[in-house]
């Protein structure tokens, strides 16, 4: 790159950063106010690496000043990671969001991200529940430019469905979302490979798979199984910390007869028995077959098709390996636990006052666990439109009483919050 | 919704893509000078740790160790060891790599063999080659994207 056009690209750089700098957002802080921290770093960090560009291109070689235009052009690409993140710039500091949304995702930040979180509620016009840390999304242009971003609280995009942001009963799915950014945060897929105890069982599994495949390329084998132990500590972490309304809202969402397909994400009938399993692991089985004994039948009948590749053979086959370190992670990792014990002590008490058409914020004058509300509504439902699978669909769908248990949640939370003042 | 994958390999991309500069301008002043700068240096041993995270993750062992399975978000992973096994067609992939990790050990212990280096600085070469032409797809803004910053230029 001769010295003209390194002064064209260079200003075309520093205009498109003006340019976005001039349009965030200004004034006092508000929630999600990270993520315009976030842009200026990147602004700043594009700006410094360009700085030192140009340094380098001042003085350099021919064959060296090829490679600094190279890595200037790039810079200009790579400022295209700000336009990405527009839409969500504008969420910033929303007030159109009900409390009760920001109040369940203030509780799962608190339970499974010790750091905290600055939360940007998206909603979107996909019906779709998700997360991005994007702190950790953008840490390779973070790193690249030299830059840190050093507030330790990370912006963090929740997504909800634009169409039913706020459908308690489904909200545990949101606990899964949340587990993504838990599970990166905190490298919970390189702690659970770490502790698994039966490591020569599966290296064995894998060069058996490898060998009958073909001897293909281990590399995508391997990548496909870490995403698949992230989706299932994700599950793991919301089971710890919802219960049984995960299962519920997990066979509803996925939907759990989905026979899947050999992706990114495990068959939706292996994910639903792994479920059930730590549900029984902590203790949840007597409450499911009190509950929902024919709805638990059905969802242990399902089986996912297995097609016998070697691929689909190493990665059902691994994960079972690797089932009992990744139940101990997400059960250590979970700030708070919901035990059978702590439902039973409401779920009584709870199912009167939601028989009686109130939200329940209180039961023997005390607050209540969002996830006690929960699943009390998830229980209540069976009872009232009968133990069958169709119940999850048309419990999902009713709007009326999924207001009446996230006012519940809401009304909760202020009593907590007013109890621990 | 953001498109995360797409966020994810544009970021990876470019970083890998920055480092390949970075290691090619290097290999260029240990050619022409002799010696290498404490930048040169600290970019020559990133990129090790990267191709020795490559080689684990292409063995016959599950990788539990891996340097890029730290690396949040995973995507790094996929994007990494895509874009070392592109730039490497045609090789024994894992002991071209294992031949390459050698070399960058060598040049950083100061005994440099000059053949060697050309070639380290070739495979460096075609990865800043493959990341940059896929980064001129990821960078291009969608229609909805500018569309969304042209609404707000037009609001101001």
């Amino acid at each position: 790159m001769d010295q003209e056009s390194f002064e064209l690209v260079s200003g075309l750089l520093h205009e498109r950063l003006d340019r976005i700098e001039a349009l965030l957002p200004f004034g006092a802080p508000r929630r999600g106010q990270r993520l315009i921290d976030l842009v200026k770093v990147v602004c700043d960090g594009l700006r410094g690496e360009h700085g030192r560009i140009a340094t380098a291109f001042s003085g350099a070689a021919t064959d060296e000043r090829r490679v600094l235009g190279r890595k200037l052009t790039r810079l200009l690409q790579q400022s295209h990671i700000l336009n990405m993140l527009k839409p969500y710039v504008d969420d910033v500091g929303r007030r159109d969001v009900p409390v009760g949304v920001w109040q369940m995702i203030d509780m799962l930040v608190e339970s499974l991200l010790p750091g905290g979180a600055d939360p940007v509620i998206h909603y979107d016009d996909q019906d779709m529940y998700s997360t991005a840390d994007l702190v950790t999304a953008i840490q390779g242009t973070l790193s690249a430019l030299g830059v840190t971003y050093g507030d330790p609280v990370h912006p963090i995009i929740f997504f909800l469905p634009g169409t039913d942001p706020s459908n308690a009963l489904l909200m545990p799915i949101l606990a899964h979302e949340v587990g993504h950014a838990a599970v990166e945060d905190s490298h919970l897929g390189s702690a659970t490979l770490k502790n698994v105890t039966q490591i020569e069982q599966l290296n064995a599994l894998l060069d058996e798979c490898l060998k009958a495949a073909g001897d293909p390329s281990p590399g995508p084998w391997q990548f496909q199984f870490f995403q698949w132990v992230d989706e299932l500590l994700c599950d793991a972490l919301a089971t710890v910390l919802t219960g049984p309304s995960l299962l519920f809202a997990s066979a509803t969402f996925l939907p759990a007869p989905d026979p899947g397909t050999l992706g990114t994400h495990p068959f939706p009938a292996d994910r639903i028995r792994f479920t059930l399993e730590q549900l029984h692991r902590l203790g949840w089985t007597s409450i499911l077959e009190g509950c929902a004994p024919k709805t638990k039948a059905w969802l242990e009948r399902l089986t996912a098709p297995a097609t016998g590749e070697p691929k689909e053979r190493f990665l059902r086959g691994a994960i079972e390996i690797v089932k009992p370190a990744l139940f101990d992670v997400a059960e250590h990792h979970a700030t708070r636990v919901f035990k059978p014990d702590d439902f039973n002590l409401v779920s009584s008490e709870l199912t009167r006052i939601i028989e009686a058409g109130v939200p329940p914020a209180q039961v023997n004058g005390h607050s209540v666990d969002p996830w006690s509300i929960t699943l009390a509504g998830w229980l209540y439902q069976f009872r009232v439109r009968g133990d069958a699978p169709k119940t999850l669909a048309e419990a999902a769908a009713d709007r009326d009483f999924n207001a009446l248990v996230h006012k519940a949640i809401e009304m909760s939370r202020i009593v907590r919050l007013w109890e621990e003042s | 919704m953001l498109d995360r994958h797409r966020l994810e390999v544009a970021v990876s991309n470019g970083a890998m893509g920055m480092l390949a500069d970075d290691v090619v301008v290097a290999l260029l002043h240990q050619l022409a000078e002799g010696h290498l700068e404490q930048r040169d240096r600290q970019v020559l041993e990133r990129a090790r740790e990267i191709l020795a995270a490559v080689t684990q993750l292409d063995g016959r062992e599950v990788a539990t160790g891996s340097v890029l399975r730290t690396m949040a978000p995973l995507r790094a992973l996929d994007e990494a060891f895509e874009t070392v096994n592109s730039a490497s067609h045609g090789e024994d992939f894992k002991g071209a790599i294992t031949a390459y990790i050698e070399t960058l050990n060598s040049i950083l212990a100061g005994q440099v063999k000059e053949t060697e280096t050309t070639q380290l600085k070739e495979l460096f070469e075609r990865i800043a080659q493959l990341t940059f032409a896929r980064s001129e797809d990821l960078a291009r803004p969608s229609r909805d994207e500018r569309h969304e910053w042209i609404k707000k230029a037009l609001n101001l």
